[in-house]
């Protein structure tokens, strides 16, 4: 009887079990819908005509299929600037941050170093305390770094928190091979440069990646520091002008609707989704294939931060 | 230094020259920090100064603490401060159970496969920047030709389009979804780290004493993930007073000031768009004073909840 009973129990029990996965399944499904459905958007309306999406009208898939939109962008030599400094400030602000953070990293090692304590305080103070926005300003100003490309790459050359990620890091490697280096005779330099970074190169590709997107995403700095300058401007921000744009008709008052409607014919809303798919393209190419460097990242913060 | 040797200037001299390699690698980064991070802390003097720009930081009068009485008789700074908490316990208090639950639904995805696909697909606006959230969020709502209006219009919920960006009301249900959107499949990822070193034993032993799936998930897994809700918790408490500029100011126009504009937006108008250098500094500096005490106090907070915590 008791066995029976317990077996009734456990089929129930099952049955519900399924019930929660098949409702748990169609959740995540409806979520990640959810997640696409703007990326869908977007590149619905990049390959659409300029007349066929101003109706009210939902569309799974272009009415007509055109590239007009892409060979618009590819033949507008702001667009084509912005992308070029776009990548520009991605590859040589990746490759200065790495570089620096690095190099303090593997001195940041040294646990017999003097003044080490007083150092870290040093570089980890701004994390808790900062200027500020006009500070800031006022600082590049001074400093001549107002539309002028370094303003991309300089500040953001440093930070203390990939720093000691990557520390921890280097904290695992092998002690000994860096002293049998040393007992044959490497320097510093080379120990550094060639034993640890190609021992490091896991945590390497992750604060990379970080810092690729980063500055690929990055277009505060040149809203405040390079407005002026039309040959400094990045993707970014030449999508949040196009934004600009949209939210300015919102002033003229109530006829926001009407504004908007007026605007499509000189800003149309093809060449911004199709600019929006510059823009987010290499991230969401990329990004499937290096995900688990992203993930690990966040991992080695979390376990030793 | 010399932690274990008898000190002495000798002692200290020999070490230093041995080091002399690592503090040429930290170079780059002191001069890094003291040009971008130490050099504008002397621009916080003009909080307390009349700023001419032609006299310089140097050269403008000192006026005491004029700005800050200005700021706090200033009726525009109490509906900025008020939206800045407003927006922030409000984000709090959705993204807090939201991502809890979230990650156990993620968690309890039996096919290993599609489990990976989900968390492909919604960690991904993760690392996509605010101004493209922002013009998702535009054109989705868009008076013409925005798919929600179209929607909406079908089954007859709205009769004309309703441009919901320009609607004060709509504002803080808009960016708390957005933030959702964006957030969400990134903040489980730590929860998930933390349910993967749970000994799986203890289900084993769980499932031979007659527990269910529910049941393990309440007395197990929710226990296990207990002291890193407490550690983010205390860190969001942490940032209260300090709503990122990012997402506000790509979501907001001049329509919904009264509702979206936060300390941040507030600073960089008065600062960057009227150039009211002074008074905007003044602001920014009661923000980052606020903020460093809220900081300073959740961190003693997790200290006393969890021994082991340390910020580096």
């Amino acid at each position: 009887m008791a066995r029976e009973k317990e077996k009734k129990v456990r089929m129930k029990q099952s049955v519900g079990s399924r019930v929660f996965d098949i409702c748990n399944t169609v959740f995540m499904v409806a979520f990640c819908i959810t997640i696409l459905l703007p990326f869908w958007d977007v590149v619905v309306r990049s390959f659409s005509r300029a007349q066929d999406i101003s109706y009210m009208h939902i569309n799974l898939f272009p009415k007509v299929w055109t590239l007009d939109a892409y060979k618009y962008c590819f033949q507008d030599n702001e667009i084509i600037t912005a992308f070029i400094i776009s990548v520009l400030r991605t590859v040589v602000g990746t490759v200065i941050h790495v570089i620096v953070c690095c190099m303090a990293a593997y001195s940041l090692t040294r646990t017999e170093m003097p003044f080490r304590r007083v150092i870290t305080a040093i570089l980890l103070i701004p994390m808790f305390f900062s200027a500020g926005m006009i500070p800031a300003y006022l600082n590049m100003k001074r400093l001549g770094l107002l539309n002028n490309f370094l303003v991309y790459v300089l500040p953001t050359g440093f930070s203390i928190y990939n720093t000691i990620i990557i520390r921890n890091y280097f904290f695992s490697i092998d002690k000994g091979m860096e002293e049998a280096a040393s007992i044959d005779g490497a320097s510093q330099v080379r120990i550094f440069a060639s034993i640890i970074m190609p021992l490091s190169k896991p945590v390497i590709a992750t604060v990379a990646l970080w810092q690729m997107v980063g500055q690929w995403n990055a277009w505060f700095d040149n809203m405040v520091y390079c407005r002026r300058s039309a040959n400094l401007t990045t993707l970014q921000y030449l999508l949040r002008r196009m934004l600009d744009s949209l939210t300015a008709s919102t002033s003229t008052g109530a006829s926001g609707v009407e504004a908007i409607g007026s605007m499509v014919d000189t800003n149309p809303d093809t060449i911004k989704a199709a600019t929006t798919i510059l823009v987010v393209l290499p991230i969401v190419a990329v990004y499937p294939f290096l995900q688990k460097y992203f993930v690990q990242g966040i991992m080695v913060g979390a376990v030793k931060g | 230094m010399g932690k274990t040797k008898t000190s002495g200037t000798g002692n200290l001299k020999k070490e230093l020259r041995k080091h002399v390699p690592f503090y040429i690698f930290l170079l780059p980064a002191i001069i890094l920090v003291i040009l971008f991070c130490y050099m504008p802390m002397e621009g916080l003097m003009i909080a307390f100064k009349d700023y001419k720009m032609a006299r310089g930081i140097e050269g403008s009068d000192w006026v005491g603490f004029k700005h800050f009485q200005a700021l706090f008789t200033d009726p525009n700074f109490y509906r900025v401060l008020g939206n800045t908490l407003k927006i922030s316990i409000f984000t709090l208090l959705t993204t807090f159970p939201v991502t809890i639950i979230f990650t156990l639904l993620v968690n309890e995805i039996m096919n290993t496969r599609f489990k990976s696909v989900v968390q492909t697909i919604t960690y991904m606006p993760h690392f996509l920047s605010w101004v493209v959230v922002g013009t998702f969020v535009y054109q989705l709502l868009s008076p013409t030709g925005g798919v929600v209006n179209a929607i909406l219009i079908k089954m007859g919920i709205l009769d004309r389009p309703l441009y919901f960006m320009a609607q004060k009301d709509m504002f803080i249900p808009i960016y708390l979804i957005s933030n959702l959107w964006k957030t969400t499949g990134y903040s489980i990822v730590i929860y998930l780290a933390t349910i993967s070193g749970i000994d799986t034993s203890m289900y084993e032993a769980a499932s031979i004493d007659g527990a269910n799936r529910f049941h393990k998930v309440l007395h197990i897994t929710l226990p296990a993930m207990f002291p890193t809700m407490c550690t983010m918790l205390i860190l969001n408490i942490g940032s209260l007073i300090s709503v990122g500029f990012d997402p506000v100011f790509n979501l907001y126009n001049d329509a919904t000031y009264q509702t979206a504009d936060v300390i941040s937006t507030y600073v960089y108008r008065k600062g960057m768009v009227e150039s009211r250098y002074d008074f905007s500094t003044a602001i920014g500096l009661f923000q980052n004073v606020v903020s460093l005490a809220l900081v300073i106090i959740a961190n003693w907070f997790a200290r006393k909840a969890n021994p082991e915590y340390k910020i580096i």
